[in-house]
């Protein structure tokens, strides 16, 4: 028997082979949003290898034993469905959205990748390039090359630094059984949760999924990260210089994992800084946060053309940080002047209550917006299992966001971006512009 | 109307004695809705001294009113959690307000504000500015920017609107005054020119009184229809231009024509042939050719913009400058086939199954419905539109689809556009 365990707005339970299962009933329309999530990312890799995970998740596309190469696709997609799958430091995920009539497929597609995926060796050989060129893509914004090298010198330990993409030396390296014995190794039934939101039965469906899934066993536990990383003891700095339109400054700092207990007023910082957007799921609203400090210092100050500050949800201590693009003629210094000073500023005096207040409105609008549809449900879920390692963080976080006060918006400022957690980037376009 | 089978779509249509046209759509499953106007008042509406002024005046609307200052604006907006965004097209701006339903009634008024009273601030003019003019810059330097611009240059003749991009370049953005701005608004911002769009958690009634208070004394401006300001064209003979870019990695490639717009009888089966070729299963007969077998790409695609006026075929590409003629045989290669032979019973049937079963899917957001409501407003579809889709598509043949192809794609004429690292590098 299952044993289910329910609380208002999702179910979950554990199959025998250790599968975590979250079900959410909404019969708003007739579609099923379907998310597995893996525990597996930039995080469990090493150099050498780096990017290994990611490559991985594009030949869970290229078929198994129930599914041949091309056949995952197609048959979403003659239904009418929509798939994809991503990345990330923390996790692998793959979605379908498609018809709630079409749910077994979905389960048959996802039953199929967690054992059965063959990742042939000609397969993987057309994919190494495919790969290469997602990377290349990226590498024609100077953005990219700030933030990957602002990353490499933030941590000496924690393999946060490599990234999610890979060096294109590694992608060059990599052979076809580093791919399969990763694959191996990560993925079983109980190093992932399968998540679902839709138009279903959760009682009818459970069965389906015991039916599918049931039979895989469970594997060895994949090994746990145990490096630890060091306090920073004094700023890190990095400038790279390459042609480019414009200075670009990112300044970093380390910051607390999402289960801690700071990791709600770090949101609200950002969001004071920089404007708020939802920090459980993707989407949301396009044009908020102009009152927010840093766009008044920087855009309407004329320093920069465009400035966000982010602090993401993560599994292990990440980054806040500021990004900004100069306005033609401002050197870096001036930006990062401006900056520091609105950090100061926090620090100093905290945040008045009119515009924490406005804060944590453009919060709760943007968790809203953000949730609408099976799809962006399904992630919240899954997304906040896995960071905050717990489903019902899907709700509870955004109403911890609404108990934060000034004075936790001012002790975190203070804690976490201090001169010594500092790591400040530059990008200086090397065939001109201003110095 | 009723609703199409799975969706949460059943607009409302009221014209208002202005000219303005309210869509309207309930969707109670989030509590928030979408205001959106679309104002005809895009570039093809500038004269030929003017490129960036549509650009400019809809980017100005938030930074002043009669009534309100853009500071405090920015900090209204904000203690709402509403987000409120300018998008100037060749055709159309796009403004809109995604709030909370419980604001529905501020956000009017705001929408109607920015809209009918900006006041286009001298100081606010300079500040933006300098901010396109960092903008252009940063285009100046993406491959995929230049190349979209480059492909357009030779495109369409230097006289139609599509010849250039919409944001303007530095020398009209350096050069444009409030005057312009002024005038270019007082033309072409009207009731007449609007269709307001609300779409979420609103009930009808409410959303009817709203527009009234807030719209419904608003001037009428000259008539005249978009369709106007977009000239007649032929697509060019066959051109190829590359862009040698210092410092990028990878090439962007667009290859394609002008063919024709959104009113064409021939619209439905181009498009189905497009769905074919770039877009369906996973980014089409592009994608597993260009990326699936050979590898030769992170994206392979082709869309097809059927708008006023002769809309653009394109296929794009982003690759290795060592691939770039392996990847551009192949494309040709496959549009070829493809013209020679249409698509296989398979493709076809799949092509029918995939456009009808995603349209629930599509119609899930209010941001997704508003999409599809304001196509039906602007290329005059009927809110039986959707009623009919199903139809128009399951009656396209392999044969129509094929022919139809054949006719406005002409594989010797194409247009290509790269943009990226010199060959040699």
């Amino acid at each position: 028997m299952l044993s289910v365990s329910a609380s208002a707005s999702f179910q979950q339970t554990t199959l025998d082979n250790g599968l975590r299962v979250i079900l959410r009933e909404v019969r708003e329309r007739p579609l099923v949003g379907v998310w597995m999530w893996y525990r597996v990312g930039g995080r469990n890799e090493l150099p050498g290898t780096t990017g290994i995970s990611h490559w991985v998740e594009h030949m869970l596309f290229k078929g198994g034993k129930r599914f041949g190469k091309g056949e995952i696709t197609k048959e979403i997609s003659r239904r009418g469905g929509a798939l994809n799958a991503f990345t990330w430091i923390d996790c692998t995920a793959y979605f379908e959205t498609l018809p709630a009539a079409e749910v077994d497929l979905a389960l048959a597609i996802e039953s199929d990748r967690i054992y059965d995926t063959r990742i042939e060796p000609e397969e993987a050989e057309a994919e190494r390039t495919v790969v290469i060129s997602e990377r290349e893509g990226s590498e024609n914004y100077p953005e990219f090359w700030l933030r990957e090298e602002v990353q490499s010198i933030a941590w000496r330990e924690h393999p946060y630094r490599l990234g999610v993409i890979g060096p294109k030396s590694d992608l060059r390296a990599m052979t076809r059984e580093h791919l399969y014995d990763h694959y191996k190794r990560y993925y079983m039934t109980n190093n992932a949760t399968l998540v679902m939101v839709g138009d279903f039965s959760s009682a009818e469906l459970l069965h389906k999924i015991h039916a599918e899934f049931g039979q895989h066993p469970s594997g060895p536990t994949p090994p746990a990260l145990q490096i630890e990383e060091q306090p920073q003891t004094g700023e890190r700095r990095v400038t790279v210089r390459r042609p480019g339109p414009t200075h670009y400054v990112m300044l970093a700092y380390h910051a607390p994992e999402a289960s801690h207990a700071d990791a709600a007023p770090m949101v609200v910082l950002s969001s004071v800084l920089g404007g708020a957007s939802s920090p459980i799921a993707w989407g949301g609203a396009r044009g908020l946060g102009r009152s927010s400090r840093l766009y008044r210092a920087l855009i309407d100050g004329e320093v920069a053309s465009s400035v966000s500050a982010s602090f993401e949800l993560t599994l292990d201590p990440y980054l806040f940080a500021v990004d900004a693009t100069l306005r033609n003629g401002v050197a870096p210094a001036r930006a990062e002047e401006a900056i520091l000073a609105q950090l100061k500023r926090i620090q100093t005096e905290g945040v008045p209550d009119d515009e924490l207040a406005r804060t944590k409105r453009q919060l709760h609008a943007q968790v809203v917006y953000s949730l609408e549809g099976v799809t962006n449900q399904g992630f919240a879920l899954g997304f906040m299992d896995l960071v905050a390692r717990n489903a019902a963080a899907w709700q509870t976080f955004p109403e911890a966001l609404q108990r934060v006060t000034s004075e936790d918006v001012q002790r975190v400022a203070t804690t976490y971006l201090g001169e010594q957690q500092q790591i400040t980037g530059w990008f200086v376009p090397h065939n001109g512009a201003a110095s | 109307m009723s609703a199409l089978a799975g969706s949460a779509l059943r607009p409302e249509r009221r014209p208002f004695k202005n000219g303005l046209v309210l869509l309207h759509n309930r969707a109670a499953a989030n509590p928030s809705v979408v205001l959106r106007a679309l104002v005809r008042a895009g570039s093809s509406r500038e004269m030929p001294d003017e490129h960036g002024i549509a650009s400019l005046t809809g980017r100005m609307l938030r930074q002043g009113t009669e009534h309100i200052g853009k500071v405090a604006l920015a900090e209204e907006l904000d203690g709402m959690g509403a987000g409120l965004s300018v998008d100037v097209g060749y055709a159309l701006v796009s403004v809109s307000i995604k709030c909370l339903s419980g604001d529905f009634s501020r956000a009017a008024e705001i929408l109607s504000e920015v809209l009918r009273r900006p006041t286009f601030p001298a100081d606010e003019l300079e500040r933006l500015r300098g901010q396109v003019l960092t903008d252009l810059k940063e285009m100046d330097d993406n491959t995929r920017v230049v190349c979209e611009r480059t492909w357009r240059e030779l495109a369409y003749p230097e006289t139609h609107p599509y010849h250039r991009l919409t944001v303007g370049n530095a020398e009209t953005v350096q050069a444009a005054t409030q005057d312009q701005l002024r005038a270019f608004h007082s033309a072409w911002y009207g009731p007449n020119q609007t269709t307001l769009m609300v779409v979420g958690d609103v009930l009808l009634d409410d959303a009817l009184a709203a527009a009234e208070r807030t719209f419904g004394d608003w001037s009428r401006v000259r008539v005249e229809r978009v369709e106007a300001s977009i000239p007649p064209t032929d697509p060019p003979g066959r051109q190829v231009r590359e862009v040698d870019m210092v410092g990028k990695t990878q090439a962007d490639i667009a290859i394609g024509l002008p063919t024709l717009d959104r009113a064409s009888p021939d619209y439905y089966a181009l498009s189905f042939a497009n769905h074919i070729l770039g877009r369906m299963y996973f980014m089409g007969r592009f994608g597993e050719k260009v990326r699936d077998e050979q590898g030769l790409a992170y994206y392979a695609y082709s869309e097809l913009h059927g708008g006023f006026g002769r809309g653009a075929w394109q296929v794009r590409a982003g690759v290795n400058p060592r691939n770039l003629d392996k990847a551009l045989g192949s494309i040709d290669t496959e549009l070829k086939r493809f013209l020679a032979d249409g698509p296989t019973p398979e493709e076809q049937a799949d092509g029918v199954s995939s456009l009808l079963g995603s349209l629930p899917r599509q119609l899930e957001t209010n941001e997704g419905a508003a999409a599809v409501m304001g196509e039906i407003e602007l290329y005059d579809l009927g809110l039986d539109y959707l009623e009919r889709f199903p139809d128009i598509v399951r009656s396209l043949s392999r044969e129509q689809v094929t022919e139809t192809a054949r006719r406005w794609i002409d594989a010797e004429r194409l247009v290509t556009s790269i943009a990226g690292p010199p060959r040699t590098a």
